[in-house]
């Protein structure tokens, strides 16, 4: 009996722990990590497909699913926000997948030079959206 | 000289079936996510497996009960209803799982989706469990797992600092993220002690017909096969730390668990996570497919036995064969495999205490294992981290799924 008691108490308190313990802050930084972690993929799948490493199946299929990934999350973005700042991270977002779309497109016509481009101009964008992010997430703090 | 060979057989074929869907996945995101912060928990899931599948064959070798009969004999059907629903639902899951990682080692490698493979595995795993026979199960699919130490080669190509790993060898919380640092790390030490592996443990030592000349074999295997097993588990854990963690990768999919190897080996790199992926979850698909099979025969007194003639345990038959096509269906509508696994981990660390329990109250009873009964320091490990892993679990699990 005791431990139910025990163990319906921690329950509870994990529950209450989860629902109330999460800023914006945190949020913001959960969709950056997660943001961040699609495109050093869509990265590192580009360089490993110019390096001949990975066949171009995958790397089509990586791609697309990084856009898949983006999309949700400017979709959760969309959801979560209105302040100031945001619509910039949205669009930031756009021109990520964007970018993507476009590394698809040279694996599909097997154009390595511009794979290199889209890489580099990835990580400026990275870069960018780091940025704002922190900005936001400060801002909410 | 054959008990020598014998321990060698089991301790290689233990290295080799070690991984599993669950340990990769886990490894991997442990290793993206939080650097070398959870090998505490692989270390802690190794040693409490080694001493319960080292039990599991003990109690096999003396009374020549499989755990599933043990447990129904000492503690009555109507209690052993209790872990074999929690255990068929989580093999279930687990099964399900497998697949996934099978269908997606085969995606890798031909770029067709992961659903489409889902019923062609499922007809594999029945085929060879249909045609083939216990030896070629255990010995020849783990033989074939031996694939998986490119992770342990990959791990050394890449250098790690022994000071930064030796620091993680205890628990610390990370800054961030806590709740999903504990979910992971239950997911760990559900992926390594999994209930299926003692179930199917002992129920392969009852087919092998182990006695009490067994007990050193069973020792040895068990403490050194699972031990140097667990190895491979660090090096996926090690080399995702090194790779994927420094780039920001969190792997949330196979895809990205796949780039690991592609910077230590190149190409070949690829071919082997894919392989490695492949044959390691075939082989544990195989072993939970059986156990299912073993364990409701067993608790319903049905013929049972991989040896045997379809004709002769055609009960035993039909439970593997309905429930390997069932559980490919969840890859067939296309669930995500490595959320799959993920919750399926934690799941079985949910289920921890129903079975390890009444295990160890048997491990305890002179009338199964006479004067081979359990010491105070096994009981003590287990009791310690079956606690420990339940209330994480509980703590973590809500948390997991409420934070989205």
């Amino acid at each position: 009996m005791q431990w139910i008691r025990i163990g319906s108490s921690l329950l509870c308190f994990s529950l209450l722990t989860a629902c109330s313990g999460q800023s914006s802050a945190d949020k913001l930084t959960k969709e950056l990590d997660s943001v961040k972690s699609w495109t050093a993929t869509a990265h590192m799948v580009g360089d490993a497909w110019i390096k001949g490493t990975v066949p171009e199946a995958y790397a089509k299929e990586t791609l697309s699913k990084t856009q898949e990934e983006l999309q949700k999350e400017t979709e959760t973005l969309k959801l979560a926000d209105s302040a100031p700042g945001h619509s910039q991270i949205l669009e930031q977002l756009k021109q990520l997948k964007d970018t993507v779309a476009q590394m698809s497109k040279a694996v599909e016509q097997k154009d390595q030079q511009a794979m290199n481009q889209q890489i580099q101009q990835l990580s400026s964008q990275e870069q960018t959206i780091s940025t704002l992010f922190k900005q936001q997430a400060g801002g909410h703090e | 000289m054959s008990k020598i060979l014998e321990i060698a057989l089991g301790i290689v074929t233990s290295i080799g079936g070690f991984l599993d869907v669950g340990a990769i996945a886990t490894a991997a995101e442990a290793g993206s996510t939080f650097g070398f912060h959870l090998i505490w928990a692989i270390l802690l899931g190794t040693i409490c497996v080694i001493f319960l599948v080292e039990m599991s064959g003990r109690l096999a070798a003396v009374s020549k009960h499989t755990l599933a009969a043990a447990v129904r004999e000492r503690l009555g059907f109507n209690f052993f209803v209790i872990p074999l629903l929690a255990e068929i639902a989580v093999d279930f899951l687990v099964l399900a799982a497998e697949i996934g990682g099978d269908c997606i080692a085969l995606q890798l490698i031909t770029g067709i989706s992961f659903q489409w493979w889902a019923l062609p595995v499922a007809f594999a795993i029945w085929l060879l469990i249909w045609k083939g026979n216990f030896s070629i199960i255990e010995n020849g699919v783990s033989l074939l797992g031996l694939i998986t130490l490119v992770f342990v080669f990959a791990t050394f190509k890449l250098h790690p600092s022994l000071t930064e790993l030796g620091a993680d060898l205890l628990p610390t919380l990370p800054k961030k993220d806590t709740a999903h640092y504990l979910f992971i790390a239950v997911s760990i030490l559900g992926a390594l002690i999994s209930p299926y592996l003692f179930y199917f443990y002992s129920s392969g030592a009852v087919e092998d017909k182990w006695d009490e000349g067994h007990i050193g074999v069973n020792r040895a295997v068990a403490s050194l096969g699972m031990g140097f097993g667990s190895i491979v588990s660090l090096g996926v854990l090690i080399v995702s730390a090194l790779l994927l963690n420094p780039k920001g990768i969190q792997v949330d999919s196979y895809e990205q668990a796949a780039l690991m190897l592609t910077q230590p080996f190149g190409y070949w790199g690829f071919v082997l996570f894919a392989a490695s992926l492949g044959i390691a979850c075939f082989g544990a698909a195989l072993e939970v497919t059986l156990d299912t099979a073993y364990i409701v025969a067993q608790a319903l007194g049905w013929n049972w036995g991989e040896n045997l003639k379809q004709k002769d345990a055609a009960r035993f038959s039909l439970v593997y064969t309905v429930f390997v096509f069932l559980a490919s269906l969840l890859m067939v509508f296309g669930i995500d495999p490595l959320q799959l696994t993920l919750f399926s981990m934690a799941l079985t660390a949910l289920i921890l205490p129903p079975v390890i329990v009444p295990f160890l109250v048997l491990m305890n009873d002179e009338s199964y294992v006479g004067k081979h009964r359990n010491g105070w320091i096994s009981n003590s490990v287990v009791i310690f981290t079956i606690a420990l892993t339940f209330v994480l679990a509980i703590v973590a699990i809500p948390l997991e799924i409420i934070g989205g």
